[in-house]
Parts: C-alpha cells; sequence; structure tokens
C-alpha cells in the first residue's frame, strides 16, 4: 500500500500532484558514505533498477550543496528496502544555524511514496536515512511539486485499479485447475489535462512536458482524499500537445504507464 | 522460501534471470604488477577487459558476472540486475536412442538501453569522458571474446519480498549478436556438447610432422621434418606411416627411435620421405564411459567438470560392467562420428542435463534401475489440449546386425572390412500375425570382440524396440518441472488404453524438456520404455544396501528383496508377488 504523509502544512486540495523536479540534479550531491559500487549519483538517475548503497548501516547523510536558495514542498522516493529494516527517512533544511526537519517518514513498503510538506527555501538539503542495516535506495527526488488546476475524477481510472496484468492458467486434461502464473506490468492509465487555462499550460505544463519527454515522475490522482495513491510514472508512446478545447483554456492526455507498488 | 515451494504457489509471479560471467581483470589500472599509465599506454583507462587492458601480460582473470531480468514491473530491490530481457527461446536438447543427443540451446532476446556505467565502468565516476553509446554497444566493444563463457538462464519466482528463487539451465555462449538498428540484441547460447560436434575436432589429432627422409625396411630410426615438429609428439607410442604401425619408445628432438615396426598385423614395408608420421590413439581395455570420456575431454575440448565420472562408472558398473574396449585409432577421425559408434554399439545414450550442468551418459534398457518413478496422469499434470501421441514405426527394431572383429587395425566403418556379424532377431515381431515386416539395426563394433557382450546389447535393443516405439508429447504445469530429460515416469491416461478399454498406465523416458511458457508451463516429449502391466524388474543389490525394513522407498523399487516363507517382509509386510 502506498502511503503519502503530510506534514507541517495543509494540504487540502483536491487535485492531482506531479512531482517531477528534482533538486538532487542542479547540485552537488555527497554522500557520508557509500559503497563504490553503488554511488549516490545512482539515487537521482530516475533508474529504479539501479541504487544507492552505503558502506555501513547507522545514520546517512546525503548533502545537496544548491548554487542558490531553492523552495521545495515534496519529497518522493522508490525502489528501496528501508522499510524492511524499519528505516526512516528524512529530508532537512538549512536553516542558517543548522538543519531542521522538512519533513520525515518510516515507510511500510517499497511502494512510490510521495511526502509533501510546506514550502521551505534554502540553498543547502540533507537527506537522512537512518537504517539499523544496510539499505538500498532506488529513486529519490525532492522539489517543488507542480499541481493541476483542477480535479480529474471523470473517466480516469486510480493507478491502484489501473493494474495491467496478465494471466497464465493451468487446467488439467479432466477441467482441474492446477495453477496460475501472474505476470505483473505495472498499471496503465491516461493523464488527461481538461480546462487548463491558457497561463498554466504555457508556465507550468510546458515544464512538465520537458521533463516527461526525458524522465519519469510521481502521480497522485487524488492528493486530498486518496494521498496514497502515488505512481512512478512514465510517458508511454507520443505527448500530444494540448489543443484548445474552449476558449481560454487547453486539454490534452497523455498515456501513463508506471508502478505503484 | 525455496524454489520448490513457489513453484507450487497459485498466483506465482514468474521471472527469468540470465547471468553472464565475462572476463574481467582484478587488478586497479596503474597498480602494480599492472603497468599501463595514460599518457603511455593508452590515452584513457582500460575497462578491465582483455580487449583494453594495456598491460596485457599482467591481465589478471577473474569474472564479472552480469545479471538480466525479464522486462515486467515486479522487481527485485537492492539487486544488480538489469531489466531488459523481452524474451527467451530454448531448444531443448532431445535426446538421441542412436547417438549423440541434439543439442540444446538458447537465444536470449534482450533490448539495448542507454547506461551510465556506473558498476559495470570501475573508473566510471572518475573517468572524465562523456558518457555515450549504449549498454551492449559497449559491452561488444570492450568483451569481443565471449564465446565459451558460462551462461546461467534461469526460471524463476519472484516473492512478496522481492527475491528471487530459481533453477539455473546452464549454457556456454555462443556468440552474441547486435544491436540491431531497433536496439534489439540476441546473446545465444548452446550447450557443450555443440563444441564436440564440429568437423574439426579429431581423435587422434592430425600431426604435422612427415618422414625427413626414407624408411626403408629393418630400419628403426628416422627423422621427423619440419624441424622443431618433434615437441608435438610424446615420448613414446604408437605412429602410423602409410599403412604400417610402428611402435617407439625414443625421442630425441625430432629423432624417432622406433622399437617394434609393422605391429598390430600390419606390413612392414619401406617408405618414402615426405610420408606422414600420424601419432596414433591406442585404447587397450578401457570402459565405455572412459573411452567417452577421453573423446570428449581429451579431443573436443570439453570441460572435464562437466563430467561426473563417479555416476558414469556407476552406471557402467551396473550395465557394461564386462563390456571393454580396445582399438587403435592410426588417423584422425571426426570425434562426433566416434561418439556416435561407441554410443550406437554399447546401447546408450548422452546429453547434455542443462539443470546439473553436467554431461549425463545413460544405458538404455526395459529395465531402468530408476528407483521410484513419478507417475502422472490426465486429472492432477496433463494440460487440457496438450496431449498428443505418436507412433514411431521407424524407430521398431526386430532384428539387430552386428558386425565386428575387424580385418586388421586400419578398417574404416564399412560392414564389408569385418569378418563376423551378429544377428539376433525376434521372429515373433516380423511374422504376418505381427508387424509382418523386418526392422533391421546395423552396428558397427571396431572395439570388442566377445559374442557374449555383443548379444547382451543387441537383446537390449529387441527388448526395447521390438513394440513399435510411441512418442508422448504432454504440457505439465509448472508445478512438475522437476521431471527433466533423461528421467523415466510413469504415465496414466484415457489415451493409453488396454485391451478392456481401461486405462493403460505406461512407461516412458523423457527426450526432450521444453519450457513453453517460462515458470508456467513445461512441454515434456517421451518415447515408451515398455507397459507397465504384470511386469516388475528388480536389481541385485549391492553389499550396502540395507535389509528391506530399513531400506528407502527408492532402494524397495530397485532392488530384489527375498521375503520369508511365510510371504511376509521383514517388517511383517506382504511381499509384491510376481505373477
Amino acid at each position: 500500500m502506498t502511503t503519502v504523509i503530510t506534514t507541517g502544512g495543509s494540504y487540502t486540495s483536491l487535485k492531482p500532484l506531479l512531482c517531477y523536479q528534482n533538486l538532487l540534479e542542479a547540485g552537488d550531491v555527497v554522500a557520508s558514505n557509500q559503497n563504490p559500487s553503488y554511488p549516490v549519483e545512482n539515487l537521482y538517475d530516475w533508474l529504479p533498477y539501479d541504487f544507492f548503497k552505503p558502506a555501513t548501516s547507522g545514520v546517512i547523510n546525503i548533502d545537496l550543496a544548491l548554487p542558490t536558495s531553492r523552495n521545495a514542498d515534496y519529497l518522493a522516493f522508490y525502489a528501496q528496502d528501508v522499510w524492511t529494516f524499519g528505516g526512516t527517512i528524512e529530508l532537512l533544511y538549512y536553516n542558517g544555524t543548522s538543519y531542521v526537519q522538512a519533513c520525515g517518514v518510516t515507510p511500510s513498503g517499497s511502494s512510490p511514496t510521495v511526502v509533501t510538506f510546506s514550502e521551505v527555501g534554502s540553498n543547502l538539503w540533507r537527506l537522512r536515512v537512518t537504517c539499523s542495516d544496510v539499505f538500498t535506495l532506488g529513486c529519490v527526488s525532492f522539489g517543488k511539486r507542480m499541481e493541476l488546476e483542477h480535479g480529474t475524477y471523470i473517466g480516469q481510472t486510480p493507478p491502484q485499479l489501473a493494474r495491467d496484468t496478465k494471466f497464465i492458467n493451468s487446467v488439467s486434461d479432466a477441467g482441474v485447475f492446477l495453477g496460475r502464473s501472474i505476470l505483473s506490468q505495472g498499471v496503465r492509465r491516461p493523464l488527461v489535462l481538461n480546462y487548463a487555462t491558457d497561463q498554466f499550460t504555457r508556465t507550468q505544463w510546458l515544464d512538465f512536458v520537458k521533463h516527461a519527454e526525458c524522465k519519469p515522475f510521481y502521480f497522485v490522482p487524488n492528493s486530498r482524499d486518496r494521498l496514497n495513491e502515488c505512481m512512478f510514472a512514465w510517458v508511454e508512446g507520443d505527448i500530444a500537445p494540448p489543443t484548445h478545447t474552449h476558449y481560454g483554456f487547453m486539454g490534452t492526455s497523455l498515456n501513463l504507464r508506471g508502478v505503484v507498488e | 522460501m525455496s524454489f520448490d515451494a513457489l513453484k507450487i504457489k497459485v498466483g506465482r509471479r514468474p521471472i527469468t534471470l540470465v547471468e553472464v560471467d565475462l572476463d574481467f581483470c582484478g587488478l586497479t589500472y596503474g597498480v602494480a604488477p599492472c603497468t599501463a599509465a595514460i599518457g603511455t599506454t593508452g590515452t584513457i583507462k582500460c575497462y578491465n577487459t582483455y580487449k583494453t587492458c594495456q598491460s596485457k601480460p599482467n591481465f589478471s582473470k577473474t569474472v564479472k558476472t552480469y545479471r538480466f531480468v525479464s522486462e515486467g514491473s515486479f522487481l527485485p530491490v537492492g539487486e544488480d540486475v538489469l531489466p531488459c530481457i523481452t524474451g527467451v527461446s530454448i531448444a531443448p536438447t532431445q535426446l538421441n536412442p542412436r547417438g549423440v543427443a541434439v543439442s540444446a540451446s538458447a537465444t536470449i532476446t534482450l533490448r539495448d538501453f542507454p547506461h551510465h556505467d556506473r558498476g559495470i565502468d570501475p573508473y566510471a565516476v572518475t573517468r572524465g569522458i562523456e558518457n555515450a553509446g549504449s549498454f551492449f554497444g559497449k559491452l561488444k566493444a570492450r568483451n569481443p571474446f565471449v564465446t565459451g563463457r558460462p551462461v546461467r538462464v534461469m526460471t524463476g519466482y519472484i516473492n512478496n519480498q522481492r527475491v528471487i528463487y530459481g533453477r539455473a539451465r546452464n549454457y556456454i555462449i555462443d556468440r552474441i549478436e547486435g544491436p540491431d538498428a531497433s536496439g534489439m540484441v540476441k546473446l545465444i547460447c548452446k550447450d557443450p556438447l555443440k563444441f564436440s560436434d564440429g568437423e574439426k575436432l579429431k581423435a587422434p589429432k592430425e600431426s604435422k610432422g612427415l618422414l625427413a627422409s626414407n624408411l626403408p625396411t629393418g630400419v628403426h630410426t628416422f627423422a621427423l621434418t619440419p624441424a622443431g615438429v618433434g615437441v608435438e609428439y610424446p615420448t613414446s607410442g604408437r605412429l602410423r606411416i602409410n599403412d604400417e604401425l610402428v611402435d617407439y619408445a625414443g625421442k630425441s628432438g625430432d629423432n624417432i627411435t622406433l622399437v617394434t615396426r609393422g605391429v598390430a598385423g600390419t606390413e612392414h614395408v619401406a617408405h618414402d620421405a615426405g610420408e606422414k608420421v600420424q601419432l596414433c590413439k591406442v585404447f587397450d581395455n578401457v570402459y565405455v564411459d572412459q573411452l567417452l570420456y577421453a573423446l570428449l575431454v581429451d579431443f573436443a575440448g570439453v570441460d572435464a567438470t562437466y563430467i561426473s565420472t563417479t555416476d558414469w562408472a556407476a552406471e557402467r558398473t551396473t550395465w557394461l560392467a564386462s563390456f571393454t574396449l580396445s582399438y587403435t585409432l592410426s588417423e584422425p577421425e571426426a570425434v562426433k562420428d566416434l561418439l556416435n559408434e561407441v554410443l550406437l554399439m554399447s546401447g546408450s545414450v548422452l546429453w547434455w542435463d542443462e539443470v546439473s550442468g553436467k554431461l549425463r551418459w545413460k544405458v538404455i534398457t526395459v529395465a531402468p534401475d530408476v528407483g521410484v518413478v513419478p507417475t502422472i496422469d490426465g486429472v492432477s499434470h496433463i494440460l487440457e489440449g496438450s496431449l498428443q501421441v505418436k507412433d514411431l514405426p521407424n524407430d521398431r527394431v526386430s532384428r539387430v546386425l552386428t558386425y565386428f572383429n575387424p580385418r586388421g587395425p586400419l578398417v574404416k566403418r564399412d560392414k564389408k572390412d569385418f569378418a563376423s556379424v551378429s544377428a539376433m532377431v525376434d521372429l515373433d515381431s516380423e511374422n504376418n500375425l505381427s508387424y509382418g515386416e523386418e526392422k533391421t539395426l546395423e552396428v558397427i563394433n571396431r572395439w570388442n570382440p566377445s559374442l557374449t557382450e555383443i548379444e547382451n546389447i543387441s537383446q537390449r535393443y529387441i527388448d526395447r524396440y521390438k513394440v513399435m516405439p510411441r512418442e508422448l508429447t504432454v504440457t505439465l504445469d509448472a508445478k512438475d518441472i522437476n521431471l527433466k530429460t533423461g528421467d523415466y515416469v510413469d504415465v496414466n491416461t484415457r489415451v493409453l488404453q488396454g485391451p478392456t478399454g481401461q486405462n493403460q498406465p505406461a512407461r516412458f523416458l523423457i527426450t526432450e524438456t521444453n519450457e513453453t511458457a517460462m515458470g508456467s508451463h513445461v512441454q515434456y516429449t517421451m518415447v515408451q520404455i515398455e507397459e507397465l502391466a504384470g511386469r516388475i524388474t528388480r536389481l541385485i543389490a549391492d553389499d550396502a544396501c540395507p535389509v528391506w525394513s530399513l531400506a528407502s522407498a527408492d532402494q524397495k523399487a530397485t532392488y530384489l528383496f527375498i521375503s520369508g516363507d511365510d510371504g511376509l517382509m521383514g517388517d511383517g509386510s506382504p511381499a509384491p508377488l510376481i505373477s
């Protein structure tokens, strides 16, 4: 089950979240220790099959130094086994005198997770993982989340329900059920943008599209009622450009594929 | 958790894992004994592969294992696996009762992808050059020498904790094709027997020495030419010069000192300068398994670790304990032809067992000492729509003609070169009230002159093939995947009926195993060994076998135990009756 924990703020919007901005890609990242075969670069390359792994257990600090102060209001991660050891993942920022926690979570599973918090700014950030064993952490991002202007209920399937699973059944010559294999292909569902204002489409959607052309992102369709339904997603097929559907409003649809578990 | 536990679980999650072992240098660039230095031996650091090595005399070979898994969303966490397998096609080994098995092969199709080199290139983070290219493009450029390296294709399952439990099939790399224009790569693998069937592999190996001068009769010394070729000859042995075999016991440089000329009944004659001096391979009273081992390891280059000499010796002790072989191979013959000759002559089969990673050898009889044989049926095992039965009329044998006692030591495999022939005939199956047709198996035997031994093996062929063999093809669920090629299995299905219309179970030998849906369905091809009704065969137990009450189920099903006068076994159970 995906867990989304909101701390330090009151985010009560129904609107979908797209979490793609990753400040780790914008500065210098140094881990307090690392296994040389699994360097910290693996943490923010958006590839879930490789991972960061420290050389030792305990408290591991991954420090980010940015050229200038940047704001953040979300932390997201995926492909980790911190949860199997009961470890915690925290994001801290430097307030001029010390590192202060922006958010913290004890993951309960390996599902993609988004944590939101009140927007803060700093040029020094710290990801702190406290774990009793040597852990692996595949994908981490944090930065400014993007929210769509409207909810997207109509005609869309929640990610957790959009499972693309194939079955191979075994039935005997005498008609007895002998077994089944399941082949999980993740989830597939569209992301529909309706009634987006000209302004939003130009100032925010375009930046997202530029990211989505290259990399995955985190998608939460209902950030108010279903915060736990988070999808580590990427776009399949072409990204259809938005078109005017009504005067002053635009729309488009993307085919998303991803994982929720 | 285990592979066996997961394979029977409803809702199991199959995953294919392929492991490739490639050469990798254990040294660090520029650190002694590596003498490489940027600006001196190269412009960039190596990639710790032999191709890119800048200090080749110091290359310290270790193994780097590359691990690939099938594309999917439920993948291991914290494992070094690259999810890029799009398909696995396995052409399974096919048991051939008349010779070497058809080799297995596996083709793994992978999708190429951009890769940052971290975890692959030991200097990726510090190299300081722009990362370019694709994973397999770079892998091939850095590792062009891949033929013969091990590959393990693992059928596995991933559990809820995302840990893979699998069972490997073992192959060796033949080649890597691609990446092609669409970014696809094919990893083509073979089994080690594939490399023994090359026409270039000969036993004995071709000798390069020639007579440097004429060799008259009565002369026992001569020199070899070209200069230096003497190193290819051992210090003693048997040679063939034209059609004369000679034994020698002295060698000094290129000079050979003969002990005996005209040995093994060959004619002692003069030879001209330039005649080829071929080193012979003499086999003297060796067992079948020992001969096969020598052909495979010494002449075909098969890795000795692929052969369990203990298992082979046990098989020989049971079935061919007194069948010894003697012959001098005086000119190079294809190893593949020799293997086929020996297997046919001995009534045995040889195949690559992908699961154990061993070459297995078995004597085919109708009385297999197989212990408890598993049974499959149409209720709990055979999948709907998968059952096919086919008669194999061309495999029936009603008479075995074995040509033996070769007329001299230099004969080819031509039956007119043999002085004797043994004919074992099953007239019952040839008469007009039966099949009404002769089906003859011809066997060439250069190696053993014993009529008794030959008749024993001929009788096995007759027993095994006098009834027209049936071939059965079935698909089973992966829960039954532990059955494998070379195993015996009893089949009870509606398509195998007796005269009354009741099911008549029969014993089959699995000749082919093909995992048609990895981790889900397995197709088996099998040939009938015998009908089970009214037939019990048991071996005489060796000294190590315990009494009935202490024997395992396997031992009870394999060996002959004697009951008491009261018809009870040692534990008080009623004795099985031979009716």
